[in-house]
């Protein structure tokens, strides 16, 4: 357990009566990247602030390095880098006025962002207040990975950036992975999280309800196979465990598969295939799956909804 | 010191606003002087009119060709405990309920600093503003009377001044406490600006009414004596060791209480 970076065990926070987590248990391993992933209100900010120790929990633990995240907080910190969903940042401040602050206070020389500033075309010297959303968003980022330290936070980071900036940020978790930083990504962007995340972890009603490696996540998941055949198939030419036919129509039948998709695979091998196209999960029908409790719905051409 | 620094920065403008403001309504006061002092029987005997107490209750307890009372009546009594109390709603709330609530707080206590260590830089910011506007209302009024000719004593007004400060942090200090307490710039200010509200009103129902005399010792302004010490020369130890601890104690309640507050937006 003394290797893990991140734990949490039975974490739970209320607000008076009003839940914000409950019973959080996961645990990260050093140079592992989490993805926390779930709508707004799941719980995921309470979860970050409860490891950041600016929450004190209602129950369960939350550990970083070790340390207690509460009680040791200002220690812990020092190994770790933190972007937040919204920070207000001192619209009186410029940019590098602003991230000469979190410098200083990190202990980092002043200026130890320019070289992520300029990644991201970041103008540091206009004031904070006349900055665009999207700027602002920069900003954080570029503080986040202005440091090396082992462990990065990011709640929503991409949250406002346009795609090339969010190319950018990519190539920044990339170059932080290959220098081993531990990080623990939430977000309700599914893509986000896949390509940049081993492990998920699903929040919902402030209640863990998966953890898996994003493969499993994948793998475990109905996905989509149209067909269209040179001949109409027998009508139970795919039965198959795990597989569902959901549309045949003379030479077109459309399937759905979970898991192993081999033995299907070898199925459709005896049939001359005009035309085929699988469909990998939808990580947005992943994402609905868990917060509707079904598979994906499909229209009547076989098209998942 | 990084943390520090930036307190002073974020006050800069607000400091000079009141600063200018007090600073300028004590000048003015000052420039009156002359004409207070030349027509002093005029204003006695149109001060006669009203009630002792009621005037009491304004500073205005003897002549305003005395520098004390004229400091006491103008600017202690009145535009001071204004600025002192506007300033520390608007700094003591800040630092904690007002920046949890626009989400900077999470910044710094996110790095290494402590949680002690970045209230107290917030208090040490509050402690220089404070100072700053006891000394714009200080000066304000003593160089502008000493321009028109008035040579009243910088010492004494000094040491009313440092009074004057005392009375300032004293409101401070339990508004940064409430700060920390409610997590709510609107209910620590109201709580504050509701207790000052009371606190004037008992002073002015003690002075006006023997029967409840017994009450002024509880106003802050009771013990807000900048007169006895510019016009007798005798400094208040006992007030001034009473503004000092409220503060302190309103400040070190805020630093202990911070360290295991629930930061919950």
């Amino acid at each position: 357990m003394t290797d893990l970076v991140i734990e949490a065990a039975g974490l739970t926070k209320y607000y008076g009566k009003r839940r914000g987590v409950e019973g959080v248990t996961f645990g990260v391993p050093e140079g592992e990247a989490f993805g926390f992933l779930g709508p707004n209100g799941a719980g995921k900010t309470t979860t970050i602030r409860l490891l950041l120790g600016f929450l004190r929990a209602t129950g369960g633990e939350a550990r970083l390095f070790g340390g207690d995240a509460f009680r040791d907080a200002a220690s812990l910190h020092a190994r770790v880098a933190y972007l937040g969903s919204d920070p207000g940042y001192l619209g009186e401040l410029t940019g590098a006025e602003q991230l000469d602050y979190l410098a200083e206070l990190r202990g980092l020389p002043r200026r130890a962002w320019s070289a992520v500033a300029e990644r991201l075309e970041l103008d540091t010297t206009v004031r904070i207040r006349r900055l665009s959303r999207g700027n602002r968003q920069k900003i954080g980022v570029v503080a986040a990975f202005m440091g090396h330290e082992p462990l990065l936070v990011l709640d929503e980071p991409t949250s406002g950036l346009d795609p090339l900036m969010q190319r950018e940020f990519l190539a920044l978790v990339a170059e932080a992975r290959t220098n081993g930083r531990t990080m623990f990504l939430s977000s309700h962007n599914l893509v986000e999280v896949e390509r940049t995340c081993d492990r998920v972890a699903i929040i919902r009603d402030g209640r863990i309800v998966d953890v898996s490696t994003v493969g499993e996540l994948l793998g475990s998941h109905w996905r989509s196979i149209n067909l269209v055949l040179a001949e109409p198939p027998a009508p139970d030419a795919f039965d198959l465990p795990n597989v569902e036919v959901a549309a045949m129509t003379g030479r077109e039948v459309h399937l759905m598969v979970r898991g192993d998709v081999n033995p299907l695979l070898e199925r459709i091998a005896g049939h001359v295939i005009q035309d085929i196209a699988i469909t990998t999960p939808d990580v947005e029908d992943l994402f609905l799956h868990y917060y509707r409790d079904e598979i994906p719905a499909t229209t009547a051409e076989g098209v998942p909804a | 010191m990084t943390a520090f620094r930036l307190e002073l920065r974020r006050n800069r403008v607000l400091a000079i606003w009141l600063g200018t403001a007090l600073a300028g309504y004590a000048a003015i006061m000052g420039l009156m002087y002359p004409f207070l002092k030349e027509n002093d029987a005029l204003v006695q005997q149109y001060m006669a009119a009203f009630p002792k107490g009621f005037m009491a209750a304004f500073g205005m307890t003897g002549s305003l060709a005395d520098p004390g009372v004229l400091f006491s009546t103008y600017v202690a009594s009145m535009i001071w405990p204004v600025i002192a109390a506007a300033a520390s709603m608007l700094i003591g709330t800040r630092a904690v309920a007002a920046d949890l609530d626009r989400g900077f707080l999470d910044l710094p206590l996110s790095t290494r600093i402590t949680r002690v260590g970045y209230l107290a830089s917030s208090i040490l910011g509050q402690v220089s503003v404070m100072a700053l506007l006891a000394a714009c209302a200080v000066l304000g009024l003593w160089i502008t009377a000493r321009l028109v000719g008035a040579d009243f004593d910088l010492g004494r007004f000094g040491l009313a001044g440092v009074l004057c400060f005392a009375f300032g942090c004293a409101i401070a200090g339990p508004t940064t406490l409430l700060s920390v307490l409610t997590l709510s710039r609107g209910m620590a200010a109201g709580i504050v600006g509701g207790v000052l509200l009371v606190m004037y009103a008992i002073f002015v129902v003690a002075q006006l009414s023997k029967d409840w005399a017994w009450l002024a010792p509880i106003s802050a302004w009771n013990h807000l004596r900048t007169t006895e010490v510019i016009d007798n020369g005798t400094f208040p130890i006992g007030d001034l060791a009473l503004f000092t601890g409220v503060a302190v104690a309103g400040w070190l309640a805020a630093l202990w209480a911070f360290r295991r507050r629930d930061l919950a937006a």
